[in-house]
C-alpha cells in the first residue's frame, strides 16, 4: 500500500481537514466533560482523544508543510509520511467513531443528571418563593417568585437577603403585615398571603441560609373563616351560659310554685278538717289536732309573705361553725373577688372540719393579708397539734388541687401546731 | 321513744318549710337543723348526732346535694340520707347509688310520700324509684338517648365548645359532632343551641359542674 506522503496534495488536504475536525470534536468533548464535572474515566478518555487528535493533526500538518516547501520531514512528520495511507485513514475513522460514542454517552448522561440550569428552571417553576444566601446576605440562588414578591413589597428584586428580612421584620412597607412573630406573614396587594421562614442548611460543611416564602393564601382564608366561626360559636355559647343560669332560676321558681300549690292543698285539707270537726258532735271534737294543723298552715303562709334574705357564703360558713361550737377568729378582710373568695372559703371549710374532727379545738384563726400581687391566708387552730407529718388525702388534697388550679400555692405545717398557708396571685384568678 | 334526728338541706324556703312541717308533725322525727345550702352541710353533722338528712340536689348557690352527701357519708357513714329533687336527670340516680345515698325521692313524681320514704329508710330499706319518668325532648323521649349522648348533652348545656366536650369525655371531636348530629335527628331540633336549651329546660341533662367561663 502507498505511503501517505506519496498521495496528491488534494488528498492530503482532505486528510488534514478531517484531522482538524476530529481535533475540534475532541476539544469540545473535553470541555463538555469538564462542565459536567465528571472527573472519572470520561475525562481521561477525552484527554486521550484530544492528545491523539493533536498528534495526528501535527503529523499531517508537518507532511503537507514539508512537501509544499521542499523540506525533508523529521520526527512526527517523518513517521506520519511513512505510514500507509490506509492505516492513517483507519486511525482517523477510529478516532471519529470514538468521539461519536463519547458524544452519545455524554448526551445520555445529560438527560439523567441535574445541571445548575435545570435546578434554576425547576425552582422558577415553584409556586413558592425561595432564596439561598450566605450569612452576609449575598444571594446564591433566587427564584422568579421570590424576586416578584420582593418587587411587589419593596420595588426591587432581591439583592440582599439580610436587608430584605430586616425590612420584612420591621413591616415598613405598604403591604399588610398580618404577623411578625414567630414568622412573618404578609398579604401583598394581589391578595396573596406569604409566610416567610428562614432556616440554616449545611452544604459541604458550609452554612447556607434558606429563605422560603410559602403561599398560605388558602390556609389564611380558611383560618379567617374558622376564627369567624369560633367567634360566632363563642357568642352562642355565652348566650347558652346565660340561658343556663336563667333556667336554673326558672327551675327554682317552678319548684317554688309546686311548693305553693302544696301549701294551697294543705290549706284545703285544713278547711276540710275544720268542716269535719264542725260536723262532729261537740264531745268528740279534737280541738288540739285541728289547732296544730292550722298553726302549721298559718306559719307557712306567714313566712312566705315576708321576704327571706339569702345568706352570703361567709354567713353560711359562720352558721356551720357555730353549729359545731367553733369560733372563727378573723384577722383581715375576706376578698371580694369571686374566685379568690371561693378558694379562701374552701380552705376555711376544710380547716373547720379538721379542727372539729382531729384537733378537737373550738377556735379557728384566719389571717388574711395581701399586697398588690399576692393574697396570703394563714389558718391555725387552738386544738391538739398533729402527732406526725400531715398526710394530704381527701379534703386537703382536694383543697390543694383547688388552690393550684387557681394558680396559687399551699403549704402545711404540723409543728408546733397545725398551720395551713395559701398564697394566691391577685388578678390572675 | 327516741325521736329520729333530722337535718333538712334545701335552698328553697317554701320547700324547707314543707319538710319542716312534715317532720315536726310526726312524732317519730325531730328537726335539728334546716339549712339553705349544701356547701357546708357536712360540717353540721360533725358534732351533733344526726340520724337522717333530707338533701335537695340542685342548689342555686352552685353547691350540690350529691357532693355534700358524699362528704357526709365519708365523715359519718351511719347517717341515713334521702336525696330529693324535682329534676328527671337520669345520671343522678346512678351517682346517688354510687355515693351510698340510702334513698331517692322525686318531689313531684313519686307515688310514696316523703314521710313513708323516711320511715322505710330509717327501717333499713333503700328506697329508689325504678326508673326516671320519661320526659319529652322535641319529638323524642328521654329514653331514646344513649348514656354517651346524655353525657355529651349534659356538658353541652354548660356552653362549652365541641373540643372541650371531647377533652372532658376523652373522645375525639368528630365523635362529639356525631353524637350531637344523632341527637338533632332524634329530637328534630334545628340547632345545637336549641337542643341544649330544651335539654336544660326539661331537666334531663343538668351539669352539676360550674359553668365554663
Amino acid at each position: 500500500m502507498s505511503r501517505y506522503d506519496t498521495l496528491s496534495n488534494a488528498t492530503q488536504g482532505f486528510f488534514g481537514v478531517f484531522a482538524l475536525l476530529l481535533m475540534a470534536g475532541a476539544v469540545y468533548l473535553l470541555v463538555s466533560v469538564c462542565s459536567m464535572r465528571r472527573r472519572d474515566w470520561r475525562l481521561a478518555f477525552s484527554v486521550l482523544l484530544t492528545a491523539i487528535a493533536v498528534l495526528l493533526l501535527q503529523g499531517i500538518g508537518d507532511v503537507s508543510n514539508c512537501k509544499v516547501n521542499g523540506f525533508t520531514p523529521v520526527n512526527l512528520g517523518k513517521m506520519t509520511g511513512a505510514m500507509p495511507y490506509g492505516v492513517l485513514a483507519a486511525l482517523l475513522t477510529l478516532m471519529a467513531s470514538a468521539e461519536a460514542a463519547l458524544l452519545q454517552h455524554l448526551r445520555q448522561q445529560r438527560k439523567t443528571m441535574l445541571t445548575s440550569m435545570s435546578v434554576k428552571e425547576s425552582l422558577d417553576a415553584l409556586p413558592d418563593g425561595i432564596c439561598f444566601f450566605h450569612a452576609d446576605g449575598q444571594p446564591l440562588l433566587v427564584n422568579m417568585r421570590m424576586n416578584r414578591i420582593s418587587a411587589e413589597l419593596f420595588g426591587t428584586t432581591l439583592l440582599n437577603a439580610d436587608a430584605f428580612l430586616q425590612s420584612l421584620r420591621h413591616g415598613e412597607e405598604k403591604a399588610e403585615f398580618l404577623r411578625t412573630e414567630p414568622t412573618v406573614i404578609v398579604r401583598t396587594e394581589d391578595g396573596k398571603v406569604w409566610d416567610f421562614r428562614v432556616r440554616t442548611l449545611t452544604v459541604r460543611r458550609a452554612a447556607v441560609q434558606e429563605l422560603i416564602a410559602y403561599d398560605v393564601t388558602e390556609q389564611h382564608h380558611l383560618g379567617e373563616e374558622l376564627d369567624a366561626r369560633n367567634a360566632a360559636l363563642k357568642r352562642v355559647n355565652e348566650r347558652l351560659r346565660r340561658y343556663s343560669r336563667e333556667v336554673e332560676r326558672s327551675t327554682m321558681e317552678k319548684e317554688l310554685l309546686t311548693a305553693k300549690m302544696r301549701v294551697h292543698d294543705d290549706v284545703g285539707r285544713s278547711l276540710l278538717a275544720f268542716r269535719a270537726y264542725l260536723d262532729q258532735p261537740m264531745a268528740e271534737r279534737n280541738r288540739d289536732a285541728l289547732l296544730l294543723l292550722w298553726r302549721q298552715t298559718v306559719a307557712v303562709l306567714r313566712n312566705e309573705a315576708s321576704p327571706v334574705r339569702r345568706c352570703s357564703d361567709w354567713e353560711l360558713l359562720s352558721k356551720a361553725a357555730q353549729s359545731v361550737d367553733v369560733q372563727i377568729v378573723q384577722d383581715g378582710e375576706v376578698p371580694e373577688n369571686d374566685r379568690e373568695r371561693a378558694v379562701i372559703i374552701a380552705a376555711v371549710h376544710e380547716c373547720l372540719t379538721n379542727t372539729v374532727k382531729h384537733a378537737k379545738g373550738n377556735k379557728l384563726y384566719l389571717k388574711l393579708c395581701s399586697n398588690e400581687t399576692v393574697l396570703t391566708a394563714t389558718l391555725t387552730n387552738n386544738g391538739i397539734p398533729p402527732t406526725g407529718a400531715i398526710c394530704e388525702t381527701g379534703g386537703l388534697l382536694n383543697l390543694r388541687n383547688t388552690v393550684e388550679t387557681a394558680g396559687g400555692t399551699m403549704k402545711t405545717e404540723a409543728t408546733p401546731r397545725f398551720l395551713l398557708r395559701i398564697e394566691l396571685p391577685k388578678g390572675v384568678c | 321513744m327516741t325521736k329520729t334526728k333530722v337535718m333538712i338541706v334545701d335552698d328553697q324556703f317554701i320547700s324547707r318549710q314543707l319538710f319542716e312541717m312534715i317532720v315536726n308533725s310526726s312524732e317519730a322525727y325531730e328537726m335539728v337543723y334546716s339549712v339553705e345550702s349544701a356547701a357546708f352541710a357536712d360540717t353540721f353533722v360533725l358534732k351533733h348526732a344526726i340520724d337522717l338528712v333530707l338533701m335537695d340536689i340542685l342548689m342555686s348557690d352552685g353547691s350540690n346535694g350529691l357532693d355534700a352527701a358524699a362528704r357526709i357519708k365519708k365523715h359519718c357513714p351511719e347517717i341515713k340520707i334521702i336525696a330529693v329533687t324535682s329534676m328527671p336527670e337520669a345520671s343522678w340516680l346512678k351517682k346517688a347509688r354510687a355515693i351510698g345515698i340510702d334513698s331517692f325521692w322525686y318531689k313531684e313524681a313519686s307515688k310514696e310520700s316523703i314521710l313513708q320514704v323516711m320511715d322505710r329508710t330509717i327501717a333499713g330499706e333503700s328506697v329508689y324509684p325504678d326508673s326516671v319518668q320519661p320526659v319529652k325532648l322535641g319529638i323524642a323521649t328521654s329514653t331514646e338517648f344513649t348514656e354517651r349522648e346524655l353525657e355529651v348533652l349534659r356538658i353541652m348545656t354548660t356552653g362549652v365548645s365541641n373540643a372541650a366536650i371531647a377533652k372532658q369525655l376523652c373522645i375525639s371531636e368528630s365523635t362529639v359532632k356525631n353524637h350531637i348530629h344523632h341527637m338533632l335527628e332524634k329530637t328534630g331540633c334545628e340547632s345545637r343551641t336549641a337542643l341544649a336549651i330544651q335539654a336544660r329546660v326539661s331537666g334531663i341533662a343538668i351539669s352539676l359542674e360550674p359553668c365554663a367561663e
